[in-house]
């Protein structure tokens, strides 16, 4: 069989002559705390554990939670991005350190160790994470920050064109790379998204065609990867370009039309389905995050990360909603999770003010998207009449006894 | 201002940190290290400062029917006497054992490294293959004269060593076992078994050995990881093993890791021969030769897949060894203290070789980044750095061509690249051939890397190519 993998590496990521990597250091590049006289260091394992438990206190307790939550963030991605050095692809880890249990326990532990923690918060309170911790949601907040400023103050005008041309732009660029290994995967892509927007969810026999359909592509795409196994000699796997490609669509869809936007979030649990086949398959995945946690610099990477960065700035946390991996298992734990933020139906006078607020559109009339929400809880601080409560939903408060905690500026309210 | 250049300020990194800890770290969780650090630090003596007037690089001698350690010499250096004038695009002989037998499965790669020793007067290249075999191919002809069948994968560097009588080639094969053979006919000497056979047992990562003396007989160290997947009474122990190059039997042994350790090397300092090796869980260790003692320990901070090098810079005894944190550090083989460290684009799982160019004590790695990179021995300074077209998981060999001393490269883009030593300027490329497999996975394996001797009259390059296909250069000139 000829070597297939070769024939479809584009040039421009491999090519002969002067090496230009740049290289990007942390301020600690030695083990703090090492497992065992071993290079496997616990410090970011202590510092997630401490930023996610700052987290939850913060939005359990303090009053002024948004300004909590820009000092978390601030501080994480001062600890990750410029401190210490994570390995962080939490879901490439956890397959491949699953697959080391009982062979290479030690390396396991290494894969394994920080998506436990992040976990296990999430068990209880949610995608945490997401909204205090990850370095690469705060920087898509800033970013959504800063072209939120430059529209009210300079560009309203030109608003529409200037976000569809990035958008087509983007996309250009991302051909342009000579990616034409991604053809092939473009297709299917479109083609599920086009499943999820034409094919209406809720009713019986649609739905039915609806998955039909879905697994046919995915087993299509998976066995593309199979067989040609594009990403295989790539600098590190360029899986993370390809992602942020179909991102791209997915926001050229929605900034045409919004209402699309609850339809496209279920691609979240596609992206990690597809990201974990491809994982199992033996392809080594990068991440967009690679380059803040791992200062990995390559091609795939950065492009993904500014892709991704920038996008934010037209479509705010369009990487969380529609296409994290990580963010959708967090948000299939948070869907089983303990403590949720609810509404009080007797204080809720649907106002809709909870809505405008969410970074990531999880609001409808007060109801959240669990697996959407990242437990930012603006919309707490924006309800006006106290409707919205962070509460411990386990089943003794569902028997309608009163919740376990309400928080106190909800209490002053009433 | 960077986070580079902030850290650069503050660590004074490339130009002479004498702490094993950054500066920053010690300041701002200075009670934290000073608790828990790594305890890298000194055992033994004072170290041997730096002397000018020391040759830039001292080496071990490695007489030609001998091939120490996968790099040649058993300080695993990576330099090779051998020049040739000129190097032509088509290979004197290639020799091939046939079709490609298996599918890519994780962990194993083509070939191991090439051996080659002169065996009664005829150059002699053993290499040892994923298909279970040995090889035993002349160097001048490439035909095959014998081979010998393990039970697994051959992974691990054949090393050639002498008993009282003849000459002994020594591999290990991930059927846990340690086979040494004769160098002549091929016959089975000894066999060691390194762990014994259960149905819950896992191919063992074997090292390549390396020959040296244990009280004035011959003897070979080699590491083997061996795990019993069992749930209960699971296993997962590295262990470097010191055996009798005549009879098999094993002198000591030490359990050195949970994880594995890569190929041992030996080196002097002040008059007593060390060993050293490093593991994957991200520590590199010096042992005593005759006992297997701890002289120090040095902690890295990531996974550690390259091999360790040994060589004496102006007079001091450094090793050199890659990470995972995309780094090459030069430690003080006398303390374990580290020199210097430079960082680059992606993992180094080479080992880096170690030669004097034009006077200057230089040290050669590839990267997976896809570059291949010089620095200065003594500082690690970066003197060039050139990129091939993929990664590169394999050790640069130094030998001369056209006159200058050029470093030999094999990348996984499925060529033999020859270098420049000193300047970096490409010199000559030859393409091996498609790759057998449609796929392999990122860093599971270190890939064969080229070799090349004098014997006789004759220099020849042994490119073991990811075609399944062995290319050999014969020249008779210099």
């Amino acid at each position: 069989m000829p070597f297939l993998a070769q024939t479809v590496i584009p040039d421009s990521l491999g090519s002969e002559g002067t090496l230009k990597i740049p290289v990007i250091r942390k301020l600690l590049e030695e083990a703090v705390f090492p497992v065992e006289g071993t290079a496997i260091d616990l410090l970011p394992f202590y510092i997630m554990f401490a930023l996610l438990a700052a987290g939850t206190i913060a939005t359990l307790k303090m009053k002024h939670r948004q300004r909590a939550r820009r000092v978390v963030q601030t501080c994480s991605a001062l600890a990750f991005v410029v401190g210490v050095h994570p390995c962080m692809c939490m879901i490439r880890d956890t397959v491949l350190g699953s697959t080391l249990l009982a062979i290479n326990t030690l390396e396991a532990f290494k894969y394994m160790m920080i998506f436990c923690v992040v976990a296990s918060f999430g068990l209880i309170y949610g995608r945490i994470f997401c909204g205090w911790i990850c370095p690469l949601g705060f920087f898509q907040e800033v970013s959504t920050a800063y072209f939120n400023w430059s529209r009210k103050h300079r560009l309203g005008g030109i608003r529409t064109v200037l976000e569809i041309a990035v958008v087509v732009g983007g996309l250009v660029a991302w051909g342009g790379l000579g990616l034409h290994a991604v053809a092939p995967f473009v297709g299917p892509v479109v083609a599920l998204m086009l499943v999820y927007l034409v094919v209406p969810s809720g009713e019986n026999s649609l739905r039915w065609a609806r998955w039909g359909l879905t697994v046919a592509l995915l087993v299509y795409i998976a066995s593309y990867f199979y067989v040609l196994r594009p990403g295989t000699f790539g600098f590190i796997e360029t899986v993370a370009v390809w992602w942020v490609m179909a991102l791209l669509v997915i926001t050229l869809f929605v900034v045409g039309d919004p209402k699309l936007d609850a339809r496209l979030k279920p691609m979240k649990f596609v992206s990690v389905g597809l990201m974990t086949l491809i994982i199992v398959i033996g392809i080594y995945t990068n991440g967009p995050f690679c380059i803040f946690f791992q200062s990995v610099v390559d091609v795939s990477t950065v492009l993904s990360a500014m892709g991704i960065i920038v996008l934010s700035g037209i479509h705010s946390n369009a990487w969380c909603r529609y296409m994290c991996p990580e963010g959708a298992v967090l948000g299939l734990l948070a869907r089983h999770s303990r403590w949720k933020i609810t509404k009080l139906d007797s204080h809720c006078d649907a106002c809709r003010q909870c809505e405008p607020v969410c970074p990531v559109e999880a609001m409808a009339v007060g109801e959240r998207d669990e697996s959407t929400c990242i437990l930012c809880s603006r919309c707490v601080d924006a309800c006006p009449t106290g409707a919205l409560i962070l509460e411990d939903a386990s089943a003794d408060t569902r028997q309608g006894r009163p919740p376990a905690f309400v928080p106190l500026e909800a209490l002053l309210k009433k | 201002m960077t986070v580079n250049t902030l850290h650069n300020r503050i660590t004074g990194e490339n130009v002479d940190v004498r702490s094993n800890h950054s500066e920053v770290a010690t300041v701002v969780m200075a009670c934290l290290i000073t608790c828990f650090g790594c305890g890298n630090g000194a055992k033994t003596g004072p170290s041997i400062p730096f002397n000018d007037k020391a040759p830039a690089v001292s080496r071990a001698h490695t007489p030609s029917d001998s091939w120490n350690s996968f790099a040649r010499d058993n300080q695993n250096s990576g330099w090779s006497p051998a020049g040739f004038s000129s190097l032509p695009n088509k290979p004197t002989w290639t020799f091939s054992p046939g079709a490609p037998l298996w599918d890519y499965k994780k962990g194993i790669s083509v070939w191991s490294s090439p051996a080659i020793a002169e065996i009664d007067g005829r150059p002699r290249v053993f290499i040892g293959s994923y298909d279970h075999h040995l090889y035993c191919i002349d160097g001048l002809t490439g035909s095959k004269q014998w081979s010998f069948v393990a039970g697994d994968g051959i992974f691990s560097t054949p090393v050639v060593g002498k008993n009282e009588t003849e000459p002994v080639v020594v591999f290990g094969s991930a059927d846990r076992t340690v086979y040494a053979l004769s160098g002549g006919s091929g016959k089975r000497l000894w066999t060691y078994e390194t762990f014994q056979w259960k149905d819950t047992v896992a191919p063992c990562r074997m090292s390549s050995p390396v020959v040296g003396e244990i009280a004035g007989k011959p003897a070979v160290l080699i590491a083997a990881a061996n795990n019993d997947r069992a749930g209960f009474k699971n296993i997962q122990k590295g262990e470097l093993l010191a055996l009798d190059l005549t009879s098999g039997k094993p002198i000591w042994k030490r359990t050195l890791t949970t994880t594995f350790a890569t190929s041992p090397c030996m080196g002097e300092i002040k008059g007593d021969t060390h060993i050293f090796v490093a593991c994957q869980d991200g520590t590199v260790r010096a042992l005593q030769l005759d006992t297997g003692k701890t002289v120090w320990k040095f902690t890295a901070n990531e996974l550690i897949h390259s091999s360790v090098s040994f060589a004496v810079i102006y007079g001091r005894p450094l090793v050199f060894f890659g990470t995972r944190h995309n780094s090459i550090y030069a430690l003080d083989a006398t303390s374990g203290k580290r020199i210097w460290k430079y960082k680059c684009g992606y993992w180094v799982d080479s080992t880096p070789a170690v030669a004097e160019i034009a006077g200057r004590a230089m040290v050669f790695f590839g990267s997976y980044d896809r570059g291949v990179f010089a620095l200065d021995a003594r500082t690690g300074k970066e003197v060039w750095k050139k990129s091939t077209r993929e990664w590169i998981a394999a050790s640069p060999l130094i030998a001369s061509l056209a006159g200058k001393r050029a470093a030999f490269v094999s990348s996984l883009d499925g060529n033999l690249y020859a270098y420049d030593a000193a300047t970096g300027e490409s010199l000559w490329a030859f393409n091996g051939g498609p790759f057998i497999w449609t796929h392999i996975q990122q860093g599971d394996a270190l890939w064969s890397s080229p070799a090349a001797a004098r014997l006789g009259g004759n220099s020849l390059l042994v490119y073991p190519s990811f075609s399944y296909r062995i290319h050999g250069f014969v020249s008779d000139d210099d």
